[in-house]
């Protein structure tokens, strides 16, 4: 559902493969699988991030995520969520692989269990050895701009810096270092983590990002659906109002009415 | 002889193959992706690849999840 055609006419370029939205999404936290394909429908994401998990072997009538969010109508996204360390995440971005559906990796080290923040020079390591292998490695960053630079330096087609941490709902926390990295790196800039409601995803894309990726803020919305629907007008808005150009913020009034000329 | 499937211990018959393995667990071959003693078995090798007795074997697939 784009609200605005221009949008049509603006894909969202990755590693050569194109997107009409740029909205993606998480498919953890939900309620259930109805409510996750639900959800997703709502976003018009096209981009779909997924964890790897043990099949739970005791509960055979569990049922299956790709029943609900059929990998022929979405890009399904693995990512390497609750990997610490470099090998871990090269083990699930393998195992990723091979279920056949993707090259396509979201990497995530994580270096700290309360932040969530990125161990950026496990990242860097591990990304390395990845796009070697012939992946296509998304990673999961801090707002750095140098990191940003040695992940695209290492072969990484796009980077996702943080807007907060992992769940937090802050928003942007330091939109001048996003606002560097954008002009940093030459590839696709993927907002991933930390926003909070539409107006941060609206915020992200009139920074010039070309994308955001979300999961607890639409998940744990009171109305999952509903913010949804509202994360994409706002992703939408955001690329419409960076696209169209907003005017400079002045200390003074300007008049957008002319003098009256009929005294 | 015993194997270890995701952590818990199971005692099949000798010369199991992965395929096998599976079918006794009730689990689909679509959608699935395992790994033996760290290895990963491609699924075209999931009927040639007999287990062994201490295996660890590792059956994986998607789950729901976004970020961390």
């Amino acid at each position: 559902m784009a609200i605005a055609k221009d949008v049509d006419s603006d894909p969202l370029v990755v590693a050569g493969m194109e997107f009409k939205s740029r909205l993606w999404v998480g498919t953890g936290k939900y309620k259930d699988f109805s409510e996750t394909k639900r959800a997703i429908e709502a976003s018009g994401a096209e981009v779909v991030t997924v964890a790897v998990g043990r099949v739970n072997i005791t509960d055979r009538g569990q049922e299956n995520l790709l029943d609900y969010i059929d990998p022929k109508k979405y890009h399904i996204l693995p990512n390497t969520a609750g990997c610490y360390t470099v090998e871990d995440a090269l083990r699930v971005s393998r195992l990723a692989r091979a279920a056949g559906i993707s090259d396509m990796v979201k990497l995530e080290v994580i270096g700290d269990e309360q932040t969530l923040f990125p161990d950026t020079e496990g990242l860097i390591e591990a990304a390395r050895v990845l796009v070697k292998e012939g992946f296509i490695v998304l990673p999961y960053t801090n707002d750095d701009p140098i990191v940003a630079r040695k992940l695209v330096d290492v072969g990484c087609p796009a980077v996702m810096p943080l807007a907060a941490p992992i769940g937090s709902g802050l928003g942007i926390r330091n939109p001048y270092t996003l606002r560097i990295i954008l002009e940093t790196v030459k590839v696709p800039v993927i907002v991933d983590a930390g926003v909070g409601t539409a107006s941060d995803a609206a915020l992200a894309m009139e920074y010039g990002s070309d994308a955001v990726l979300m999961n607890t803020a639409i998940a744990g919305a009171k109305d999952p659906v509903k913010m949804a629907r509202a994360m994409n007008c706002g992703v939408q808005a955001g690329r419409l109002a960076y696209l169209a150009g907003r005017i400079p913020k002045k200390l003074y009034a300007t008049a957008s009415s002319p003098e009256p000329d009929f005294n | 002889m015993d194997i270890v499937v995701n952590g818990k211990s199971y005692q099949v018959e000798e010369g199991l193959l992965v395929s096998a393995l599976l079918v006794q667990l009730g689990l689909p071959l679509k959608g699935l992706v395992v790994e033996r003693n760290s290895i990963i078995i491609h699924r075209d090798a999931f009927d040639s690849t007999i287990l062994s007795s201490d295996d660890r074997v590792e059956v994986i697939r998607f789950i729901g999840g976004g970020c961390g």
